[in-house]
């Protein structure tokens, strides 16, 4: 059986194989190309009389391939920690690429839609890890589970208590981030228990 | 739990991570027994003491219990 390391907020194979080290560089490669492309089309596409759209969308197109042919690379050698880090990252890199488009059009909408894939990608492999995982490693990753959310609610309710006692009003979308990083910390101590 | 893990690792030589190849389980997993911070499951309990071709009892014994009988 494959040893699978912890990582944030559940067991995580979080060392990808040295195999997929030049695959995970393409994947970046890849979705840089076609961000820079995609921008760019967005631009040629607000521009009156511009015929430069097809041309970045093909090179937006190629990009996403290359990106697709790397993600394909490590889904076939069966690394999910390679395949975690890669939904994670391609992902971020996604997020707010809708903006790049003409506001509307179906380009926005796909860009929209897009970040949803690597999400996908992510959870999936997440949930592969956790399966793969033998029980100390389910119990240390129950237990950061149990930290970060206890933290994370009672951070939700200070920052409603604020509010509510005339603080500014806070962007609620970073609580995602305030529970991953309280997992993240509730897994550096269960793991020290247990070293 | 105390256990004999260690030394009959090392009577067979084996490293911590070719008892945990063995197990089926992580490195870590077979360091935390061995450091007697984790009380393994009985199925992996009894995949040890299959694994040393020895009973349960002559591998772990019973430490201080939480508690006790009515």
């Amino acid at each position: 059986m494959a040893h699978v390391e912890l990582g944030i907020c559940g067991p995580s194979g979080v060392r990808p194989k040295k195999e997929s080290g030049p695959d995970l560089i393409l994947m970046g490669i890849g979705a840089a190309v076609f961000i820079l492309a995609f921008a760019s089309t967005g631009r040629a596409l607000r521009a009156p009389g511009s015929s430069d759209a097809l041309s970045f969308g093909a090179v937006s197109v190629a990009g996403l391939a290359l990106a697709a042919w790397a993600i394909l690379r490590m889904w076939r050698r069966q690394d999910d920690a390679a395949l975690m880090e890669a939904g994670m990252l391609s992902f971020i890199f996604f997020l707010g690429l809708h903006e790049k488009a003409p506001k509307g059009s179906p380009l926005a909408l796909f860009a929209a839609l897009l970040p949803l894939a690597p999400a996908a990608l992510f959870a999936w492999s997440t949930i592969r890890i956790a399966r793969r995982a033998d029980e100390l490693q389910r119990r240390i990753a129950q237990e950061a589970l149990a930290f970060g959310f206890v933290v994370s609610l009672f951070a939700a309710l200070a920052g409603a208590a604020l509010e509510a006692a005339g603080l500014p009003r806070l962007n609620w979308v970073w609580m995602a981030g305030v529970l991953v990083l309280t997992c993240g910390v509730g897994m550096v101590l269960a793991n020290r228990r247990y070293r | 739990m105390k256990n004999r893990l260690r030394v009959l690792r090392a009577e067979r030589d084996w490293s911590q991570a070719d008892l945990a190849e063995r197990l089926g389980v992580s490195r870590q997993t077979v360091n935390a027994i061995e450091a007697d911070r984790y009380d393994p499951s009985l199925p992996l309990a009894f995949g040890i003491a299959r694994v040393f071709g020895k009973l349960i009892e002559e591998i772990f014994e019973p430490g201080a219990l939480h508690r006790t009988a009515p």
